[in-house]
This record gives C-alpha cells, sequence and structure tokens, in this order.
C-alpha cells in the first residue's frame, strides 16, 4: 500500500505542479488544464498521499487522498458534461479536447483506495 | 486591544500546553470516523483539504450549473422577443417582453447556481464534514469576529452573494449569523468581474490580474474590518464560544440531500423572486419612460434613468465620475452585470473595443480603480438585498447594510482620489 | 475539633454529586441558596481532626457570573471564602473542565483537584498522567472513580494536608498578558479597589470586562483603557 500511495504521490505532484505553472503563464503545454487551483488541489492531495507515508495510520491517508481525488475526477468529468450542454445550447462549438483533464484517467487509480477501506469498514 | 478574547485564548493556550504533555491518546481500535479525522484534522492537512473542499464545491456549483443558466436566460430571451413582436401596443410589448419575461428570467438565471450551492452543501453536511470544517477555520475566523461555521458561506460569497447568504443558514448561533450575512456582500461575486476586467483591461494592460486580485483582497479585508465593527457595536462584543457536535461520518444519502437541497430553494424561489421580480419591472420602467422621449427604451438619454443620473452627478462628481458612471452604477442595483452592459448603451457602443476607447475619453486609472472599487462595496445588488430581508428578518439591519456599504464606498473612493492627487498622478 | 469550609466546585455532570455523597454520607442538609430557588447541598466529613463542611456548588463552565449559577459560585468563593476548593474535574472530557479550573486559579483559591471518571477516559483511550497534571498546574491531583468509591480515601487525605497548609499554584499565561495583568495589578494594589478579593482576581477581571467587577470597584472600561496606555 505504501509503495502504491508514493505513486500517486508523485504522479498528483507532478501533475499539479504543472497545472500551476500553466496558470502562470510559466509554461505552455497544448490543452493542458492551466489551472492555478486545480493544480493547487492535487498538490494537496499529493501532500496527502506522502504524509500518510510517514503516519501511524497511512490507511487513513490513503482512503482520504484516494477519495478527493475521485471527488475532483468526478467533478470534472461533470464539468465536462455542462460544458457540452452549454455549448449545445448556446449554439457553439463544443472543444472535446481543452475540456478533457489528466484528473479523469488518474482519478481511477484512487479506486483501488477508496474500495478497500470501504470494503473494510463493511465487515467490521 | 480585546482583552477578554486574549484572555479566553491565553486560558486555552495555557491547557493546551498542560494537556499535551500529560494526556496521551492510546491507540485503541480507532473507528472509521476517527480514521478519517486524523486526516481532515491534520495539523498540517486539514486546512489545504478544506481549501480543496471548499474548492471543488465553488466548481461543481457554479460550472455545472452555467448550462442551466444560459439555457433560462436563452429562454426568456427568446419569450421576450416573442412578446415583442407579438403585441401590437407597443407599451404592453415592451411591458411583458422586456419587464416581465425580461424580468422574470432574470430572477430565475440565479436558480441554478443556487440550487446547486444548496445541494453541495446538503452533501457536506449530510456526511458529516461540516463540523469538521467550522472546528478547521473557528482558529482563523475567531480573530476576525466571526464563527468557524461563518467560513463557507463567505467563501460561496465569490460566487455569488444571493446562495451564500443562505447557506448562513448552517450558522445556529443568531449573532455569528447575523454577522456573516451583514458583510458577506463585501466578497465579490462573479458578477462584478466584468467590471473589473473592462476598466483593468483598459487602465492597467498588462497587469490586469494584480487589479482584480486587489479588488478581491480589498473586500476580505473590508469584511474582517466590517465584522470586528459591527460585532463590538451591534452585539456588545461577545463571541460564542465554538461548541459542536461531531457525528460520525456517512455516506450522503441522495434523498437528503435532494430534499434539503430542494427546501431551501423554494424558500428563495418564494421570497427573494417577489422583491427581485418587482424590482425587474421598476428598472424596466425607469429605462423605458417618459415613453415617446426615448422611443420605447431605445434612447437612454431621455428616459428618468438618466434623470435620475444627472441629478446624482455633484454627488459623483468630486470622485471624477460622471453621470454615465452614475447611471451605470445604479443600474449595477438591479443585478450587478449590468453596468457594464449599461455603460455600453450609454456610451452608445456594442462591441467590447469601442467601450474602451470611449472609457478612456472619461476616465483614468484613478478613476476607474474608483468604479472598480465603487462596485465592490457600494450596495447590495437587488437580488442580494431581497436574501438580507429574507435572512435577517428585519428592515432596520437590512438598511444598516445598505448604508454602510454607501458610506464605506464613497469614503474608500475619496480616499483613492486624494491618492492619486497626493502621489500625483492626477 | 478544627473546621473547614470545602467547596465542591465543577462543570455540570461531572460527578460532583457522586463525590458529594461519598464524602458526607448520611450527613446531608439540603435548602436552597439565598435570593434565589437554586438547591444548595451541605454536608459534614469528618477526616482526623477536622470538620469538613461540605458546599456543593451549582455546576458552572466558568466564573464570569453571566448566569445564576455562576453568580451563586462566584460570589461563595469571594465571600465566604471557604478553606478549600475541591475542583472536579471530568477526565474523559478534560479540556473543557480546566477552563474553570483556570479561573478558580486567578481567584487565589486553595484547590484541590479530583479528577474524577478515570475509567471512562480509558475506555475512551486516554491516558492521563496525574503526576504530570499536577506539576504542570501546581495543585494536587487525585484520580477518582465516585460511582465506584475509588480515589476516595486518597481525595480526603489530600484535602485534609490542603487545608492545613494551603497551596497556591503559580501558574501564569505567556508573558504579554502577564505584564498587562501587572500593570493592573499595581494600579488595583495601589488604589485600593476591592481589596477584600484577591487582587490578580480583581485585575483580570477589570481587564475582561467583567460588568459585576466594574460595578462593585465604581470604575468603567476606558478608565481600565487609560490605565494601559499610561504605562504602555
Amino acid at each position: 500500500m505504501k509503495a502504491y500511495m508514493v505513486l500517486l504521490f508523485a504522479i498528483t505532484l507532478v501533475l499539479g505542479i504543472t497545472e500551476i505553472l500553466c496558470g502562470i503563464d510559466i509554461v505552455k503545454i497544448n490543452n493542458f488544464p492551466s489551472d492555478i487551483f486545480g493544480g493547487f488541489a492535487l498538490v494537496v492531495i499529493s501532500a496527502t498521499f506522502i504524509r500518510g507515508t510517514f503516519a501511524e495510520e497511512p490507511v487513513a491517508y490513503f482512503y482520504v487522498g484516494s477519495l478527493i481525488l475521485l471527488v475532483f475526477g468526478v467533478l470534472y468529468v461533470l464539468v465536462l458534461l455542462a460544458n457540452a450542454l452549454d455549448s449545445v445550447i448556446l449554439g457553439e462549438e463544443f472543444d472535446l479536447l481543452s475540456n478533457l483533464r489528466p484528473e479523469m484517467p488518474i482519478s481511477l487509480l484512487a479506486i483501488p483506495g477508496v474500495h478497500s477501506v470501504l470494503k473494510k469498514k463493511e465487515t467490521k | 486591544m480585546d482583552f477578554a478574547t486574549e484572555l479566553a485564548n491565553a486560558r486555552y493556550e495555557l491547557i493546551g500546553k498542560i494537556i499535551s504533555s500529560s494526556v496521551k491518546k492510546v491507540s485503541k481500535p480507532k473507528s472509521f470516523s476517527d480514521l478519517v479525522d486524523t486526516v481532515v484534522l491534520d495539523k498540517y492537512l486539514g486546512i489545504p483539504i478544506f481549501l480543496t473542499l471548499m474548492w471543488a464545491a465553488f466548481q461543481f456549483s457554479f460550472s455545472v450549473s452555467a448550462p442551466f443558466s444560459d439555457a433560462i436566460d436563452i429562454f426568456f430571451g427568446a419569450a421576450a422577443e416573442w412578446a415583442k413582436a407579438s403585441i401590437s401596443n407597443e407599451i404592453l410589448a415592451s411591458l411583458v417582453g422586456d419587464g416581465i419575461f425580461g424580468g422574470l428570467g432574470f430572477v430565475l438565471v440565479f436558480l441554478p447556481p443556487i440550487a446547486f450551492v444548496f445541494v453541495s452543501l446538503a452533501i457536506l453536511e449530510d456526511s458529516g464534514y461540516l463540523p469538521r470544517a467550522a472546528f478547521i477555520m473557528d482558529r482563523v475566523m475567531s480573530k476576525v469576529g466571526l464563527h468557524g461555521k461563518s467560513f463557507i458561506p463567505m467563501l460561496l460569497g465569490f460566487g455569488c452573494n444571493v446562495p451564500a447568504i443562505m447557506a448562513c443558514r448552517t450558522i445556529e448561533n443568531d449573532v455569528d449569523r447575523k454577522i456573516t450575512i451583514m458583510v458577506n456582500p463585501l466578497m465579490s461575486c462573479s458578477a462584478r468581474l466584468p467590471v473589473y476586467i473592462l476598466f483593468a483591461g483598459v487602465f492597467f494592460s498588462g497587469y490586469e490580474g494584480a487589479a482584480i486580485v486587489s479588488m478581491y483582497l480589498l473586500g476580505i479585508v473590508l469584511a474582517a474590518i466590517m465584522a470586528t465593527v459591527i460585532r463590538r457595536i451591534l452585539f456588545g462584543g461577545r463571541i460564542s464560544p465554538f461548541l459542536m457536535e461531531m457525528p460520525d461520518y456517512t455516506m450522503p444519502s441522495l434523498k437528503l440531500v435532494l430534499n434539503s437541497a430542494w427546501i431551501r430553494t423554494q424558500i428563495f424561489l418564494k421570497k427573494a423572486a417577489t422583491i427581485l421580480f418587482v424590482g425587474a419591472l421598476f428598472m424596466w420602467f425607469l429605462t423605458v419612460f417618459p415613453w415617446d422621449a426615448t422611443g420605447g427604451g431605445e434612447i437612454l438619454d431621455n428616459s428618468y434613468a438618466s434623470l435620475v443620473g444627472h441629478i446624482m452627478e455633484p454627488l459623483i462628481k468630486p470622485l471624477g465620475l460622471n453621470w454615465k458612471a452614475g447611471v451605470a452604477l445604479l443600474s449595477g442595483f438591479m443585478a450587478k452585470e449590468i453596468v457594464v452592459g449599461t455603460l455600453g448603451i450609454l456610451y452608445g457602443v456594442e462591441s467590447e473595443e469601442a467601450i474602451q476607447s470611449a472609457l478612456s475619453q472619461d476616465f483614468n486609472p484613478i478613476t476607474a480603480l474608483v468604479m472598480m472599487a465603487i462596485t465592490l462595496i457600494y450596495l447590495p445588488c437587488l437580488a442580494t438585498i431581497g436574501v438580507l430581508k429574507r435572512e435577517l428578518g428585519e428592515w432596520k439591519l437590512v438598511s444598516l447594510v445598505i448604508l454602510y456599504e454607501l458610506v464605506l464606498a464613497y469614503a474608500v473612493a475619496a480616499l483613492i482620489v486624494v491618492s492619486g492627487k497626493v502621489l500625483g498622478v492626477v | 475539633m478544627k473546621k473547614a469550609v470545602v467547596a465542591l466546585a465543577g462543570n455540570p455532570n461531572v460527578g460532583k454529586s457522586a463525590i458529594f455523597n461519598a464524602l458526607t454520607g448520611a450527613k446531608q442538609k439540603l435548602g436552597n441558596w439565598p435570593g434565589v430557588t437554586v438547591e444548595k447541598k451541605e454536608g459534614i466529613c469528618k477526616y482526623k481532626d477536622i470538620e469538613m463542611h461540605i458546599v456543593d456548588l451549582p455546576g458552572i463552565y466558568g466564573l464570569t457570573a453571566s448566569s445564576i449559577d455562576e453568580k451563586i459560585a462566584r460570589d461563595f468563593i469571594l465571600h465566604n471564602k471557604p478553606d478549600l476548593v475541591v475542583d472536579i474535574v471530568d477526565a474523559s472530557n478534560i479540556e473543557r473542565n480546566l477552563y474553570l479550573t483556570l479561573q478558580l486559579i486567578e481567584m487565589d483559591a486553595n484547590i484541590v483537584i479530583a479528577l474524577n471518571k478515570v475509567d471512562l477516559a480509558e475506555s475512551k483511550g486516554y491516558k492521563i498522567d496525574a503526576k504530570k497534571l499536577s506539576e504542570k498546574l501546581g495543585l494536587p491531583v487525585v484520580p477518582t472513580v465516585a460511582i465506584r468509591n475509588k480515589g476516595i480515601e486518597e481525595l480526603k487525605r489530600a484535602m485534609y494536608n490542603a487545608i492545613k497548609t494551603k497551596i497556591k499554584s503559580s501558574l501564569r499565561y505567556n508573558d504579554k498578558l502577564e505584564s498587562v495583568i501587572s500593570l493592573i495589578e499595581q494600579k488595583v494594589v495601589e488604589k485600593r479597589v476591592l481589596p477584600e478579593y484577591p487582587s490578580r482576581f480583581v485585575a483580570i477581571r477589570l481587564l475582561e470586562g467583567d460588568e459585576e467587577i466594574l460595578r462593585s470597584a465604581n470604575l468603567q472600561e476606558e478608565v481600565i483603557k487609560q490605565w494601559i496606555l499610561q504605562r504602555s
């Protein structure tokens, strides 16, 4: 579990910092979100994971970190759907690519974390 | 210096020290909620996690509701057009089209974000997270005379003050609730952004971001100051103790969440909507009459609104603003977004670029800042006044809010003008 | 036999009644506090050569005299000047309970802490080091489980010792605050403000804007503020 946490930590940290850098215009990547706040969120998630590896109850951090990551994944999907709907309503073109975010696929990695802890909770 | 607070804090501080050295939490089988709390209330992660979740709630409430707001906007826009085309009597057509459909649409455009905010709030409440959030923020908030539970509504105010003020219902303590409501309008809502963007774009190009962020910061600072002042003057400086039940975490039930959101949304619809609707009709009247002179609302210059603007002018001249700015700000009374549109109508231009060049004639960087600051502070918009009445109960308190905002806006504007003169900019 | 008056103080629901019963047995007397409808319990506890008159104060969270209960408790300690105050602290809720303790210390009272419900605290996963606590507070701390009569003998012994040799806790707040407190305390002593009360208590109350104390001393908040501004 801890190894997986370190992996998630690394991924979310890199993504988060990149999003922030794009947000303040230091880096420019096509079709990559420039979002200071979204990047900040990812950094917080990464901090949760890495803090968990040094804590007394790593499983708690694993769960909460994964949960928040999953929440964001779902959130961005909802925003994408809303923007798509908005484009239809306003009769504008919908740029799918610019609406995709790395958090979407990455949040799938959070599922094991959430699932395993919820499973344990059931059996208690 | 408020020694009563200092003493209370000093006592708690000392208690904390005593306890940390003599009381130890031994590992006993931790419940699920305790486990989650170790992370959520973690000394370093607590606040960042809280901010992150707030951001998610913010995004959800305003981004995901946008298509619904647009749909409503378009629907009523179309209905207005249809009314104006189908009704032969011109005045009636304008009344039904711009007045009624326009007015209705304007009110209902607020519905989706409000509903989504209530859904977010219900999820946070039902899951059991809200008391933790309040606990985390209480330390910070109590220093500026606010309660931990005030933080979330204050943050929501950055999106729109209307659902933010309604969100204050989660604050049980009456005094804390009232204070939070009364300073909430100072949190710069998204409707004010167009004004900031317009003026920052023309007069602070290259530093627009800084100019705009400074408005947000100004709002926060003023809110903190006014919270302390209001608490002292109106409510005797009492700070209620922070006592909160921390229930177990549970999976929010969809039924409960939707139900709670619906109940709160309904209240908004009923009360605030009546005031909003009446207000919209009123503004319609002002910009459209006298009918013949304005050619059915085409020539703003001859309307009653313009009359009012010219009456106002002596008041705002010292601030370097002309009657058009006055009318634009007046229209902002209905909804802050309208300010930009009104400026466009008054300067007789349609496009963004044209407005920009027109503005450089009548304004300068200092008066631009004045416009932005006034937009931030001067008045709650009609919708906000509606909820203020609904949530505060007495017109006395609502009038107080309007009054302090007007005075504060004028004072800050004057300060900016004077600083400008002193610094030799103007 | 020497007589001593002992007041029992503590938050509501900390087990005060249980401790009161354990100390006084059948020798109890019920009445009312003068002028109010709040119940007053008194009893006698004999230990060695001292006859302790135990007075059960109403359960309170603080001593700011903002409620009738607090007023009764505070007035009793200030005017009747009991020889000892037994502060009953709920071990399973220690943070909240210590707030009252600190205020009792501010009153310069002679205090013994009965750390009650230690069994409940343990079941909640708390391990309290009574010795350390006593050290930090500067007061004797006796762990008890009143409903099971545990620690009562030790409590009586501690009460006896405290009555014989009065203890004053030298607990202080942060330096910045303490300098302001001593400043006010000096003025209080100089001007002989309410000399029948402990000067530190008066100073802290004036600082807090305690309405009753301000009234009794015939002072206004502005005057206090002036004192602070003058010296700083």
